[in-house]
């Protein structure tokens, strides 16, 4: 949707903020590092062209779905965190779909009228090619027991 | 009001979350979530688990956008 650019989109794009949204991804776990690393690149051009910004990607790993999808029953999931307007999630998503290696996908808002600087990139060129790679060792999730970091506005919410 | 403080109408039940404040309600953490399901993968009702509605709305979403992404199951036979 090239024609689309450069358009006012949202009201978050005339104040100047972004909206923070997160994508978690599933692979099929025959997807090996080139089909991870060519998804990350193109995941990059499309966030790049609608002038959103990644923030934070994570690889969790092979990990064994609850339930089988399209018959596979182990997956590969991405997370990626991104700021940018609601234009993004539709371009990425459709993206995604065209994608034969994904599984599933799940787009959820985060934050609304983020000011960009307050969020500082953790993406690094290093840490795109090791993404790749699944984590050392499976992540034990701890029951958030690891103080969130109080930038974190929507965890604010729940501590009212 | 001296009254009212020391035996309040009703106290809620000491659970998970209201013992412990730092938790966090995300659909990314499957196993926190796991306490909030009967056996057969269902959600535990309120009135059960002894959460305000506040925090039994954000469970339920939790595991809703969980089961989603296949973190959890919808149903275990």
């Amino acid at each position: 949707m090239s024609s689309t650019q450069g358009q006012v989109l949202s009201h978050a794009s005339r104040r100047g903020t972004k909206r923070e949204y997160e994508t978690v991804i599933i692979l099929r776990s025959a997807a090996n590092k080139n089909d991870i690393l060519d998804l990350v690149h193109k995941g990059q051009g499309v966030f790049e062209s609608y002038g959103a910004r990644l923030i934070q990607i994570e690889n969790w790993g092979s990990r064994t779905l609850a339930y089988p999808i399209d018959r596979a029953t182990t997956g590969i999931y991405l997370y990626w965190r991104y700021l940018g307007g609601s234009d993004i999630v539709r371009e990425f998503e459709r993206n995604l779909r065209l994608a034969d290696k994904v599984l599933r996908f799940q787009t959820i808002l985060v934050d609304q009228d983020v000011d960009p600087v307050a969020r500082p990139s953790e993406v690094t060129e290093d840490l795109l090619h090791a993404i790749s790679e699944p984590p050392p060792e499976p992540i034990v999730e701890e029951p958030a027991e690891l103080s969130h970091d109080d930038e974190d506005d929507y965890n604010d919410e729940d501590g009212e | 009001m001296a009254f009212d403080k020391d035996f309040p109408k009703h106290s809620r039940k000491a659970s998970l979350l209201n013992v412990d404040k730092t938790l966090v309600i995300d659909y990314k953490n499957p196993q926190l979530l796991r306490s909030f399901l009967t056996d057969r993968g269902k959600i535990v009702p309120a009135r059960i688990s002894g959460m305000t509605a506040r925090q039994q709305r954000q469970i339920t979403r939790a595991i809703k956008r969980a089961r989603m992404l296949a973190l959890i199951p919808f149903s275990v036979n």
